[in-house]
């Protein structure tokens, strides 16, 4: 137990920093971009009749840290508007805090990110032991090499492929959007059946995008298993082959839970591609629309929380192996 | 085959078996024409060729080959499991009981292992899951072969194990990372008997344990084997095994694991190595060595192999003894090889005269040792090569600042080796020995201390300085596969320390491939053979040679040799310790030899002094011969003791000592450090450390408060 | 005895040719291979010749905007009746230029400071390291886009810079693993104890085993590069100075609408195809380089 809070303890430390480097990233670049937003913004309030103090203020409001002050300053005002979760106000949608905007584009990124993996995950890890096993055959070799140009494509690729096939050549799935404009949104199984129409071809590219990095890690981790000793031995003490078969399950799968926890929180980083492409209003696309906009508070929440959620995944995959492998439980080896 | 006569007397069928009980004794084996082929590139090739073997009801039989010989591809056409691309094109392996185990196929077979014949891994791998404690292990193996009563089964496994000497109870709740590899063989043993098998084959069953833990797994095959009445099969490259296993005093002879179309000596050379993709059970690191493939260059390469080099050598330097002899029965017997010990017997004789001839030798050699190793050790301040003087070195574990863990390696060693002479250290594994002789090169910082080389303190140098002093020391590894880049020629190999050496000495780029040439010449290699060539497409004692004349390639005053030969073929290892012996005598090389094998040391160094370590402290030093003939140490008692012995060596009525394994050491101590394994300990053992010196006026130095108790009684282990 | 001297004096040039035959032995064992190495060859003569084929100017057919596939278009025509073929071809050059910039940054850096964090271990690893899994930490892309708003990187040599300034943490990694591993061998050691220098044994000792990792992750590092720079003006974040894949997409996808009307489809698909191609080549070549590389493998 002393093991896993020391490891926690390393990481959350390791996770700090990175917040503290990537909103330092975002101040920087507040404050350096070309024709001062601030400045312009607070000199845009005034000139429409507002009392200096009070543009002043709003313009605080607006970007979490005033104008006015030295540079130290603003830069502890920002940090200290942070600890207290106020990340400024978007200026592309004026007067919403961007709190309120990031939590309502992460619902549509999380969903859509988490079916499409899971997804991948089943769907390559069951391919995975059956390349593994046929390896040596044409059908082994036919998805081996599927899978490694699956993996090797851009998701773009995959969105824009899959969006031409089944949104403009064949018009099965609609190609953007979240949800029918003319159905009232509720949990009428009218709407709910709306969400998952729309929502098919952004998780069919999660999943395509992912399918083949999984494919390729189950089958050769199914292949170095097979070769264990301990699996030789199982087959010579007679032990029965579902019995077999789950030994080489379960130490097959178990380094892919890592990479699985550690693709859940990129994923949120990469979504800006099928998000832009199908017009899904999640993480990505609001990084996306606030760069579009020049809206420097909005972007620099959603940069912070695109990190944060790499963040939590490395430590939840860390976690989870301590978990799982007895191995690393007990401290013997680090994964 | 020493056939011990079948005492199957203790046929227990605990558990509902759908066998009739009478089947259910010893069976007896007949292997006849067996045959298995590996399927390459180049079509297939015979593993194992037209092998017939018997293996009487209860009877233990020793198979014993080199890696590559097919061994282990035999013993798994035993259970009928050569893994693809093997498979056996001809031939039965009829079982008593069973049929011919090879027409066995799917859930028929599938019973069969297990339940009839136990097969127990060598002890370097993992046969167990390591996800899984042992006890679910068990419960599966139970189910798989539908045992009723999973509760007795466990209680029969905890038995088995308590028998072994083992807590039953908590191996059961154990992960395979938590048990030691003594442990683990013993688990490895447990579940092969414990669902009553009564043919069981052991591969390598004591390879890469040390050599005290050895000794013990030996005792428990032996003992189990003759408890419950078993036919066992001990497969291994080292005869001391065999006959450790079957220990007991009547005929033997000993099956040779040969290969190939022809049963000479160069035909079972060529074996083709098995091939199948998961490590080879036969090699004692898989992964770390490289198999040879078929296909490569390799038959010139066997061609000039040592047996040759050792002909060259015999022309060239002086006659290379223990040549192994082909053809017969007991033709490849590697043993005086592997022990090291130059013998006049023919191996295939032994009487109750060879022990006495041993004994005689021995103290025939020891008398010249001693008188040559008092010459040699005028050490005393710095007149040697290199001393140290109270050594100490602490690694930290992996972990960071947070979770470090502390190991200590040495404990203020202090030695010398003199110029010219030879030093042997030697312990178990993770006794610090390599640790001190990787300092002595200069390829390790030590803690505290200092090192002496040529009369200058290296701390009194700056790091830059020292270089050229260390250099003069050159370690041979352990390893010949990573010890030459496999990207570089032989000949790149040798020219980067020559061209430096030319540009040092002022000498002529041209004498750089002179001098590459003499140097092969001299450890007994053919330059235009072995120059152009990459290390793979050496053999390993070749590749050890070149290792050899590399360290050559400075002039060095003293070769480092860490178990130099410990992962060469046992057949070719004399080869290459005659030949360091060689170089001390022909160029006045000193060695510094660093093993675990009591043998070797003897044989490179019996002259000189030996220093036996243990946990980071030397324990005993003094010459080889007194000490190996009068240990005073208990753990040196024990060291020697474990060695192996072959048939109608043992002294009549000797009694052996059977030390405890290694215990969890992590724990710290501040008494004597073996006091916990120590059948003698007192109490004052458990809270003073002893330091080396002469007390109770003995010839050698040693690191024991009682050193009068010199008769050791055997623990009992492993008995009821 | 004169005679090995011959065979030791004459072996470098014959090492030198038995590589290129190891090569050659290594690709005809799968034709698919030889398909990678054809494929890359090829972009390789079209990035460096093709926009010589062409006028500065590409012609415009004012009469065929958005053009279906013809002989004569064998993609049709974008949105101002430019032959599409033609400025897949023209945008090679800038893709496969930034690949390499990116490439040789990114191999350079990454075995740079794996090397030495590696080799010299303690505090330099350690610092090393720690800046390494930052770098792998902060999301690349995101990163990408924020710079974007503070730096226009469009020029060629400009986006390799930025993109292999940002790339090169995972090359370090694994440089770093294996010089790890490898400094642990033998060979390194018997280097360190013959007094060969530091110069001799990184060079000599070391960086020639791990060639094939290291040309694999150039490999890599150039599908990484065209991905990348292709995706941030697809998305159209950068102003478009010069014609390339990611400009063609952005104005085909987000400028005709290839999304919802088919007519710029064709205008679409040629640039994806060009990535699509490029991507098995090294998928394909990065299979044999293993073997390449393995005086074992390549031998037989």
């Amino acid at each position: 137990m002393a093991l896993i809070a020391r490891r926690l303890a390393g990481h959350l430390a390791r996770g700090l920093v990175m917040i503290l480097v990537v909103t330092t990233i975002s101040f920087v670049i507040i404050r350096n971009v070309p024709g001062d937003p601030l400045l312009a913004r607070y000199e845009k309030l005034v000139e429409q009749g507002m009392a200096p103090d009070q543009a002043e203020r709003a313009t605080a409001a607006l970007y979490g840290f005033m104008p006015s002050g030295t540079l130290w300053e603003q830069y502890a005002d920002y940090m200290t508007g942070l600890f207290r979760l106020d990340l400024g106000q978007s200026s592309s949608t004026p007067g919403t805090p961007v709190t309120t905007l990031l939590a309502s584009a992460a619902t549509w990124t999380v969903l859509p990110v988490l079916a499409g993996t899971l997804l991948s995950f089943l769907a390559g890890v069951i391919m995975g032991v059956y390349a593994a096993i046929r390896r040596s055959g044409p059908l082994g070799d036919l998805l081996a090499i599927s899978g490694s140009l699956l993996h090797g494509l851009p998701q773009y690729v995959l969105a824009l492929l899959l969006s031409a096939t089944f949104a403009t050549l064949l018009p099965i799935f609609p190609g953007s959007g979240t949800a029918d404009i003319m159905i009232e949104p509720g949990f009428g199984a009218a709407y709910i059946g709306s969400l998952i129409e729309y929502a098919t071809l952004p998780v069919l590219t999660y999943a395509l995008a992912g399918y083949g990095g999984w494919i390729l890690a189950m089958k050769s981790s199914v292949v170095t298993v097979l070769g264990d000793d301990f699996i030789l031995a199982a087959e010579l003490r007679g032990l029965t082959r579902g019995i077999i078969f789950r030994y080489v399950a379960r130490n097959a799968i178990l380094p892919l839970f890592t990479i699985l926890a550690l693709s859940l929180g990129l994923l949120f980083g990469g979504a800006i591609f099928i998000e832009r492409i199908f017009t899904y209003p999640g993480l990505g696309l609001l990084l996306f629309n606030s760069i579009a906009d020049r809206d420097y508070a909005l972007m620099g929440g959603a940069f912070l929380l695109i990190t944060a959620a790499i963040v939590v995944a490395n430590i939840a995959a860390d976690m989870l192996y301590t978990v799982i492998d007895p191995r690393v439980r007990s401290g013997e080896e680090a994964p | 085959m020493s056939v011990s006569p079948g005492s199957p007397d203790s046929v227990s069928p605990e558990f509902p078996d759908t066998t009739p009980a009478a089947e259910r004794r010893a069976p007896g084996v007949r292997v006849s024409g067996l045959t298995v082929v590996y399927r390459t590139p180049a079509g297939e090739l015979p593993a194992v060729s037209g092998i017939d073997l018997e293996l009487p009801a209860g009877t233990i039989t020793g198979l014993v080959g080199e890696s590559g010989s097919g061994k282990s591809t035999l013993a798994l056409s035993l259970l009928n499991a050569v893994q693809p691309p093997g498979r056996i094109s001809a031939g039965s392996v009829e079982v008593d009981g069973l049929g011919d185990v090879v027409k066995l196929g799917g859930e028929e077979l599938r019973r069969a292992r297990g339940r009839h014949i136990g097969y127990v891994f060598q002890a370097a791998q993992n046969s167990l899951n390591p996800l899984k404690t042992v006890g679910k292990q068990l419960l599966d193996l139970g189910r798989s072969h539908q045992v009723r009563d999973l509760r007795a089964l466990v209680g029969e496994a905890r038995d088995l194990l308590g028998r072994m000497g083992l807590d039953g109870a908590r191996v059961l709740d154990s992960y395979q990372h938590e048990l030691s590899g003594g442990m683990r063989q013993r688990v490895g043993i447990m579940l092969a008997l414990v669902l009553n098998a009564h043919l069981v084959v052991l591969d390598e069953p004591t390879t890469a344990l040390d050599m005290i833990t050895q000794a013990t797994i030996l005792r428990i095959v032996r003992e189990v084997h003759r408890e419950r009445g078993l036919t066992t099969l001990v497969i291994t490259h080292d005869l001391g095994v065999v006959a450790e296993a079957a220990r007991r005093p009547g005929r033997r002879h000993v099956r040779r694991a040969g290969a190939g179309a022809g049963a000479d000596r160069r035909g079972a050379r060529r074996a083709p190595p098995p091939l199948h993709p998961g490590p080879d059970p036969g090699h004692p690191a898989p992964g770390r060595r490289p198999r040879r493939d078929p296909g490569a260059a390799r038959p010139p390469a066997d061609a000039r192999d040592d047996p040759g080099a050792g002909m060259r050598l015999r022309g060239a330097l002086r006659p290379a003894h223990g040549r192994v002899r082909g053809g017969g029965a007991a033709g490849r017997l590697p043993r005086r090889a592997d022990r090291g010990l130059p013998r006049r017997r023919p191996a295939g004789r032994p009487g109750p005269r060879a022990g006495r001839d041993r004994a005689a030798g021995a103290s025939g050699r020891g008398r010249t040792g001693r008188t040559r190793a008092r010459r040699g050790r005028g050490h005393g301040g710095g007149t040697g090569v290199i001393t140290g003087q109270a050594i100490t070195k602490t690694f930290r574990q992996r972990g960071g600042v947070l979770g470090g863990r502390e190991v200590t390696a040495l404990r203020g060693v202090d030695f010398a080796v003199p110029k010219g002479g030879a030093v042997s250290f030697i312990g178990e594994s993770g006794c610090g020995k390599t640790t001190l002789g990787r300092i002595a090169a200069g390829l390790e910082s030590h803690d505290s201390g200092e090192i002496t080389i040529d009369g200058v303190p290296m701390s009194s140098l700056r790091p830059r300085r020292r270089r050229p002093y260390f250099r003069r020391i050159q370690l041979i590894h352990q390893d010949p596969y990573s010890a030459l880049n496999p990207t570089r020629t032989i000949h790149q190999t040798l020219d980067a320390p020559l061209a430096l050496r030319a540009r040092q000495t002022g000498r002529p780029r041209s004498w750089t491939d002179e001098r590459a040439e003499e140097l092969l010449g001299l450890v007994g290699l053919d330059p235009g053979y072995v120059l152009p060539r990459y290390p793979h497409q050496l053999s390993g004692g070749m590749r050890q040679r070149v290792v050899i004349a590399r360290a050559l390639t400075v002039d060095p005053e003293m070769l480092v040799a860490d178990e130099a030969v410990s992962m060469i073929d046992v057949s070719l290892r004399l080869g290459i310790l005659s030949l360091l012996k060689d170089l001390r005598e022909r160029l006045g090389v000193g060695v510094l030899f660093i093993t675990h094998d009591v043998a070797t040391a003897r044989y490179i160094g019996g002259d000189g002094e030996l220093y036996v370590i243990y946990r980071g402290q030397v324990v005993e030093r003094g010459p080889v011969e007194t000490v190996i003939s009068a240990p005073v140490h208990p753990y040196t008692q024990a060291l020697l003791s474990a060695i192996p012995v072959l048939h109608g060596l043992e002294r009549p009525g000797e009694q052996r000592v059977v030390p405890t394994e290694a215990l969890d050491e992590s724990r710290p101590d501040d008494g004597c450090l073996f006091a916990r394994r120590c059948p003698f300990r007192t109490g004052r053992c458990e809270s003073e450390r002893p330091v080396l010196g002469h007390a109770g006026e003995t010839p050698q130095e040693h690191a024991c408060f009682h050193p009068e108790r010199r008769s050791v009684v055997a623990t009992p282990m492993g008995a009821p | 005895m004169s005679e090995p001297v011959v065979a030791a004096g004459g072996t470098r040039a014959t090492l030198r040719r038995n590589f290129w035959r190891g090569v050659w032995r290594v690709l005809r064992r799968k034709p698919s291979r030889m398909l990678g190495v054809v494929i890359l060859a090829g972009f390789a003569v079209m990035g460096a010749v093709g926009p010589l084929l062409y006028p500065e100017r590409l012609p415009r057919d004012d009469d065929a905007l958005y053009a279906p596939p013809s002989w004569e278009h064998p993609f049709g025509t974008d949105f101002e009746g430019t032959d599409v073929l033609a400025l897949v071809i023209t945008g090679s050059r800038y893709v496969l230029l930034t690949a390499l910039v990116t490439a040789v940054i990114t191999v350079v850096l990454g075995t740079g400071v794996g090397l030495l964090a590696g080799f010299r271990r303690g505090r330099w690893d350690t610092v090393l390291m720690r800046i390494t899994d930052m770098k792998l930490t902060i999301p690349g892309l995101p990163l990408l886009l924020v710079l974007s708003t503070v730096w226009t990187f469009t020029g060629a040599f400009e986006m390799g810079l930025v993109l292999g300034l940002l790339g090169w943490g995972g090359v370090a990694r694994a440089v770093r693993a294996q010089t790890l591993s490898l400094r642990e061998r033998g060979f390194i050691e018997a280097a360190r104890g013959l007094g060969l220098s530091t110069t001799h044994i990184v060079g000599r000792e070391l960086l020639p085993g791990m060639a094939p990792f290291i040309a694999m992750n150039m490999l890599i590092a150039v599908t990484g590069a065209v991905y990348a720079q292709v995706g941030l003006f697809f998305l159209g974040v950068l102003p478009f100075d010069a014609n390339n894949w990611g400009v063609m997409l952005n104005l085909a996808v987000f400028g005709g609408g290839a999304l919802t009307t088919t007519a710029a489809l064709p205008y679409m698909m040629a640039p994806l195809l060009a990535i699509m191609l490029l991507t098995l080549g090294i998928v394909l070549v990065v299979d044999a380089m293993d073997e390449i590389f393995n005086p074992r493998l390549r031998e037989e």
